[in-house]
């Protein structure tokens, strides 16, 4: 089912924009949108509620049409504001699109004043140290004493100051001639809107990517951060808590079959990283020294010594290969062990118990993979920088 | 599993495969890759919609 676009039509309820309002409904209806418009379907409400939900519906709207001739409307003094200018402030900080039509007259009025506006805008600035809140008294004290008021005094000065706000807040504005809606105008502007939707929507699944990166490096910033406060003088300060946020982010993932291809098919998972122990070797010495175990890990083997060749930690530290996958088909364990200069972490992740040492032979290389091309693996790779740089 | 398999721990623990730290460098490098081509397509798209624009000043 279609979900129109909600178009906000707003203006002073003065007579001479009723016809207007009236035709630029009945027309945008006629379009399939969905205008509101609050003498058609918001109204009537209590005067108390009337402002709160005319601005409920401005915020429920997606384009806000706004129409300004000469007067400035019912103000409300507990806003500081009239009401159409407060549906706009809604629209505006809720960024909808504003198309503002204001009557020629009117705005030809405003340019010639707007230098006015900017100085004493300034000199209030100089004397108050901050921008006024409302345009509004600055607008009277302008219009009263401009030399077009005489014979203009129908116009309010009001919304020569709402105007300036339209300005100072980057809108553009359409000229309104009240003998005819602007439809036309309006057509183009959804055209437009339309042909910028369309552009945008083409590149939806690329942004939606590029949130999740974006995450991802935000992710990796606060870790890196994290692990930096555990060094200090090329020492790390708590193994265990320094373990323990590696731990945290390192996690499981689906072991796939020829991953990427037509033949890809799901063989299994292994969990997140259940315990970490982190050995060093130190030196004149000839043994890998437990540092730290976190999680599950067991601190059973304190030390090896680097002649025990049936040690996967000391095999580890003495291969070329940085990075070693082991299995433990009795604990049904995986064993990620890396290597940083002088220091070896192995990383426990349990597997889906639909392994066996058959299987885990015949998709060694898929298993391997899962666990680098994980987002893991970006921590990882940080941490054997950060580690191969230590004392 | 076969017996050309190197074991440890008393033929508990069994190597499955072993890598250089260039070649867990893949991962990093695609994500990279990809980040940057994505914010080329949506920073050339923003400048063309903001080009395109065309909104005239009473």
């Amino acid at each position: 089912m279609s979900n129109p676009l909600k178009i906000f039509i707003s203006s002073v309820g003065q007579d001479s924009l009723s016809p207007l309002r009236n035709q630029l409904f009945d027309e945008l209806k006629g379009m399939a949108h969905h205008p509101v418009m609050y003498e058609r379907n918001i109204g009537p409400w209590p005067r108390a509620q009337s402002v709160q939900r005319c601005l409920e519906a401005v915020s429920e709207s997606d384009i806000f049409i706004l129409l300004i001739s000469n007067k400035g409307g019912s103000y409300y003094q507990e806003y500081g504001a009239t009401v159409t200018h407060l549906e706009f402030l809604r629209a505006n900080n809720e960024n909808k699109t504003v198309i503002p039509f204001i009557e020629r007259s009117v705005s030809d009025l405003y340019w010639r004043m707007n230098s006015q506006f900017e100085e004493k805008i300034q000199q209030y600035i100089e004397v108050n140290g901050q921008h006024p809140d409302s345009y509004s008294e600055i607008a009277e004290e302008i219009w009263k004493g401009h030399s077009s008021y005489p014979s203009n005094s129908h116009i309010d000065s009001y919304v020569f100051g709402f105007i300036h706000d339209l300005v100072t807040k980057g809108n553009y504005f359409e000229p309104l001639n009240l003998g005819i809606a602007p439809l036309e105008k309006i057509k183009e502007y959804l055209s437009d809107l339309f042909r910028q939707a369309r552009t945008l929507l083409a590149i939806e699944p690329i942004i939606h990517q590029h949130i999740q990166n974006a995450s991802l490096h935000q992710k990796h910033t606060e870790f890196s951060f994290k692990l930096l406060d555990f060094i200090k003088e090329g020492q790390i300060t708590n193994c265990r808590l320094f373990l323990a946020h590696i731990q945290a982010l390192m996690d499981g993932g689906d072991i796939l079959y020829k991953k990427g291809t037509v033949f890809e098919k799901n063989i299994g998972y292994f969990e997140p990283c259940c315990g970490i122990t982190m050995y060093k070797i130190f030196p004149d010495s000839q043994e890998l020294i437990l540092l730290e175990a976190t999680g599950i890990a067991g601190d059973d083997n304190r030390s090896y010594s680097l002649a025990d060749n049936t040690s996967f930690v000391v095999q580890t530290y003495l291969d070329s290969l940085e990075n070693k996958l082991f299995y433990q088909p009795e604990k049904q364990l995986l064993y990620f062990t890396i290597k940083a200069s002088k220091y070896i972490l192995c990383l426990h992740y349990p597997v889906s118990d639909d392994f066996t040492e058959e299987i885990m032979e015949r998709f060694q290389k898929d298993v391997f993979d899962a666990i680098l091309n994980s987002e893991s693996q970006l921590y990882r790779g940080f941490v054997t920088k950060l580690l191969g740089g230590l004392d | 599993m076969s017996e050309n398999q190197i074991r440890f721990e008393k033929e508990k623990v069994i190597l499955i495969a072993s890598g250089t730290v260039d070649e867990s460098k893949r991962y990093f490098e695609q994500q990279n890759r990809q980040f940057k081509q994505n914010t080329r397509i949506i920073m050339d798209t923003i400048t063309s919609l903001n080009k395109s624009k065309k909104r005239g000043l009473i």
